[in-house]
C-alpha cells in the first residue's frame, strides 16, 4: 500500500488488562477451591448456630452473647456464604468472612481457649482466614479499595 | 491564627489516622472487659489500620492515598459521583453540555407527546451571539403552507429517486454504536413516522432491516459490508446491498463532524461476539476505521468514486462531510462540474455533531461548526452554479425547530439528527456511549441494560417526536412568512455582530 494513512483497517493495541486476573481454567479452579473452603466451614458454623446445640449455646453463654449474638453472627455467616458463592462479588464475601473469622480468633484468644473441640474450631477459623486472605488478594479487582492497596 | 472555625483537611486526616490506631486497643479492651460485642469495632479498626498501612507505606500509585490514607478515598468517591450530582442537583437548566436540561426536556416532551408551552419568558441570553429567526408581520396561515417535500435523486431523473416528506431524518448510528433494542426502536419508529433512517457505517445493517423502514446505507471509510480484503469497494457486494428492498439510498461518509480527519471508532468494550462476526473484526481491540477512503486520494478521484458508486448502486447517492479546508472543498466542487458528476446530496455535518466514541482532541478541536460550515458549502455551490444539481442536508445538534429552520435558512433542504432521536428514546446524557454501560440501554450490548428499552413503547416515542418536531418546524416556517421551506434564506435570520456567522454572511452579501 503506497499511503500508510490509508491502510484498510487499523487497530489500536488493547490497553493494559492487568486489573483482571487471567481467566484460565487453572485460575478458575483455584478460585473456586478458595471459595469453597471458607464457604463450607462458615456454612457449617452458621447451621450449628441456628440449630443451637448445647456446645454452641455454652460457648455463647461464656461470651455473654446468648442468644442474640449467636443468631446475629449466624445470620452474618449465612450472608457471608451467599456472597462467597456469587462469583462476581466473592471478593466482598471473603472480606466479610475474614472479619467474622478474626472475631472468632479474638474470642478464642481472649476468652474461650483452645481445649478439646474448641481447638478444632480455632483451626477451622485459621484455615478460613488464610483462604479468605488468598481470595481477597486474587479477586482484588472486584473490590476497588483493596485494589488500591497494591501498585497496579 | 484567626480564631474561626475552619476545616484543615491535612490535620483532619492525620488525626483520623492516629485515632484509628488508638481506637484499636481501646475497642479490644472494651470487648475484653465489657460486652464481647465491642469486638465488632475491634475487627473494623483492625481492617482499617491494615488498609491504611498498605495505602500509606506499600502502594505508590496514588499520591493522595499515600499521603493521607483511607480518608483520601472520600475524594475519589465523591468525585466519582460528581457528574450525577451536578446533573441532578447543581447544574443550572442552561449550562450542561452538549445539551442542556431545557433542550433535553423539549425533546422529551415531544417524545411523550405532551404540551411543550413554557411560561414567563425565555431562559436564553438575548444579548448573546445566538442566531434568531426573523418573523414576518404577515405570517402564512397553516393551511396555506406547501407540504414539505424533497426528492433526493431528482436531478439525475433516477427512477429510484426518493421523496422525503418530513424535514428530519434519523442520522447515522450503526448497530455497534447502538444496541439491538435501540436500533429496532428507532427503525420501527421511523417506519411509523414515515422517515428514512441512516444505517451508520458499522457492519451490515441486520437489525435496521428487521422493522421494514426505509434505509440510507452509509458507506464509511472501512466500508463494512461492502469491502474487499484491502479496504477497497466490492462492487458486487454493493449491488447486493442496493438490491435490498429497504435500502433506498447510499451515503458515502467522507468525514464526520465529531471526528473529522479520523475514521469511525468502536471501543473494544462494545464489540460483542455478534458484532465481531458481522464486521469481521477481532474482539480484543478497538476497531478504528481508516481516516479516508482508499479510492479518494484527491478531488478528481473522489468525484470519480462518487460517480462509480452512483452507477453501481443505481440509488440516490450522497456524500457526508464536515467542512475543514474550504479551498479543498472548492476544488472538489470544481471537479464535480468538470466531470459532470454531482452527488445527489451533500450532508454537512457540524463539528458539534455527536459520536459514540472519538478521541477527545478531535471532538473538541477539529472541523467547522455547522452554521459557518453549512453557509460556506451553500455559497460555494451557488458560486459554482451547481446548487440546483444536488440537495443539501445538515446535521449537528438539530434537535429543535429553531435550529432546523436556521439550518434551512442557511441552505439545507432537510436535516438529520441522531442524538435528538436517542433522547426521544429516553437518553439522559450520561455520556457513557463508549463504555458499553449506557444506563438507558441505548448504546450498550449488555442485555441486562437493554432490558429496560422496550421496543414497542419507545418506537411510539420516536414517532411522536417526529410528528411534534415537524409541527414545530411548520409553525416556525409559517411565522417567517414563507410558504415553502425552499424560500427560506439567510435574510430570515437575525445574525448578531458577535456571531461566528456574522462576517461570513456580510462578506457574501
Amino acid at each position: 500500500m503506497s499511503n500508510p494513512k490509508l491502510t484498510a483497517m487499523s487497530s489500536t493495541p488493547s490497553q493494559s488488562t492487568s486489573s483482571k486476573t487471567p481467566d484460565s481454567l487453572i485460575n478458575t479452579v483455584i478460585n473456586w477451591f478458595l471459595r469453597l473452603i471458607p464457604a463450607v466451614i462458615v456454612g457449617r458454623a452458621a447451621f450449628m448456630k441456628f440449630a443451637g446445640g448445647e456446645n454452641v449455646t455454652t460457648m455463647f453463654e461464656t461470651l455473654e452473647m446468648e442468644p442474640g449474638g449467636r443468631i446475629l453472627i449466624g445470620i452474618i455467616e449465612a450472608i457471608c456464604v451467599a456472597i462467597l458463592l456469587s462469583p462476581r462479588i466473592s471478593g466482598w464475601g471473603a472480606i466479610l468472612c475474614l472479619g467474622v473469622m478474626v472475631g472468632a480468633v479474638i474470642a478464642h484468644v481472649s476468652v474461650l481457649g483452645f481445649s478439646g473441640a474448641l481447638g478444632v474450631l480455632f483451626m477451622m477459623a485459621i484455615i478460613s482466614s488464610v483462604a479468605s486472605i488468598a481470595l481477597i488478594y486474587r479477586l482484588r479487582h472486584q473490590v476497588p479499595f483493596v485494589h488500591d492497596m497494591f501498585n497496579e | 491564627m484567626a480564631l474561626t472555625l475552619e476545616v484543615d483537611l491535612h490535620k483532619m486526616s492525620r488525626s483520623v489516622n492516629i485515632a484509628m490506631l488508638l481506637l484499636l486497643p481501646v475497642s479490644f479492651l472494651a470487648g475484653y472487659f465489657g460486652p464481647f460485642y465491642f469486638h465488632f469495632a475491634t475487627v473494623t479498626f483492625l481492617f482499617l489500620n491494615v488498609i491504611n498501612f498498605f495505602y500509606m507505606f506499600v502502594q505508590k500509585r496514588h499520591t493522595l492515598l499515600r499521603n493521607f490514607g483511607v480518608l483520601a478515598q472520600a475524594r475519589y468517591f465523591i468525585e466519582s459521583i460528581g457528574p450525577e450530582m451536578r446533573q441532578y442537583l447543581f447544574a443550572s437548566d442552561t449550562e450542561e453540555r452538549p445539551f442542556n436540561r431545557q433542550e433535553r426536556a423539549e425533546v422529551y416532551r415531544k417524545a411523550y407527546n405532551v404540551d411543550s408551552a413554557a411560561s414567563f419568558g425565555s431562559q436564553n441570553e438575548f444579548d448573546a451571539t445566538e442566531l434568531k429567526i426573523r418573523h414576518s408581520m404577515f405570517p402564512v396561515p397553516s393551511d396555506k403552507l406547501e407540504p414539505f417535500s424533497v426528492i433526493l435523486g431528482e436531478e439525475r431523473k433516477l427512477p429510484t429517486a426518493y421523496t422525503i416528506n418530513k424535514p428530519i431524518m434519523i442520522s447515522a448510528m450503526s448497530f455497534g454504536a447502538l444496541g439491538e433494542n435501540a436500533v429496532r426502536s428507532l427503525a420501527r419508529g421511523a417506519k411509523a413516522a414515515g422517515i428514512p433512517m441512516n444505517t451508520g457505517e458499522g457492519g451490515y445493517p441486520k437489525y435496521h432491516l428487521m422493522e421494514g423502514c426505509d434505509l440510507i446505507f452509509q458507506m464509511g471509510t472501512a466500508k463494512f459490508g461492502v469491502r474487499n480484503e484491502d479496504g477497497s469497494l466490492n462492487d458486487d457486494l454493493l449491488r447486493k446491498v442496493a438490491a435490498q428492498e429497504s435500502i433506498r439510498m447510499v451515503e458515502i461518509k467522507l468525514s464526520q463532524g465529531a471526528k473529522p480527519g479520523k475514521g469511525g471508532l468502536l471501543p473494544k468494550e462494545k464489540i460483542s461476539e455478534e458484532i465481531a462476526e458481522l464486521r469481521g473484526v477481532p474482539r480484543d481491540r478497538d476497531v478504528v476505521s481508516p481516516p479516508g477512503h482508499l479510492e479518494c486520494t484527491d478531488a478528481a478521484a473522489t468525484v470519480r468514486f462518487i460517480g462509480h458508486v452512483q452507477k453501481v448502486s443505481g440509488l440516490p447517492t450522497g456524500i457526508k462531510l464536515c467542512l475543514g479546508n474550504v479551498t479543498e472543498f472548492e476544488n472538489l466542487v470544481a471537479e464535480m462540474k468538470k466531470q459532470d458528476i454531482c452527488p445527489d446530496w451533500i450532508t454537512v455535518d457540524g463539528a458539534e455533531g455527536g459520536t459514540g466514541a472519538a478521541p477527545k482532541s478531535f471532538m473538541d478541536s477539529v472541523g467547522m461548526p455547522l452554521w459557518p460550515g453549512l453557509h460556506t458549502v451553500n455559497q460555494t455551490l451557488l458560486k459554482a452554479g451547481i446548487r440546483d444539481r444536488l440537495k443539501l442536508l445538515a446535521s449537528g445538534k438539530l434537535i429543535n425547530a429553531g435550529r432546523i429552520i436556521t439550518a434551512m435558512a442557511l441552505g439545507a433542504d432537510a436535516c438529520y439528527s441522531a442524538r435528538g432521536f436517542m433522547m426521544s428514546l429516553g437518553c439522559i446524557q450520561a455520556l457513557q456511549c463508549g463504555k458499553n454501560t449506557c444506563p438507558i440501554g441505548i448504546t450498550t450490548h449488555n442485555p441486562e441494560l437493554q432490558r429496560g428499552l422496550d421496543i414497542a413503547s419507545k418506537s411510539v416515542r420516536v414517532q411522536h417526536f417526529v410528528h411534534n418536531l415537524t409541527h414545530d418546524v411548520e409553525q416556525l416556517q409559517a411565522a417567517t412568512g414563507k410558504r415553502s421551506h425552499r424560500d427560506l434564506t439567510v435574510d430570515d435570520l437575525y445574525v448578531p455582530e458577535g456571531s461566528i456567522l456574522h462576517h461570513l454572511v456580510h462578506a457574501h452579501v
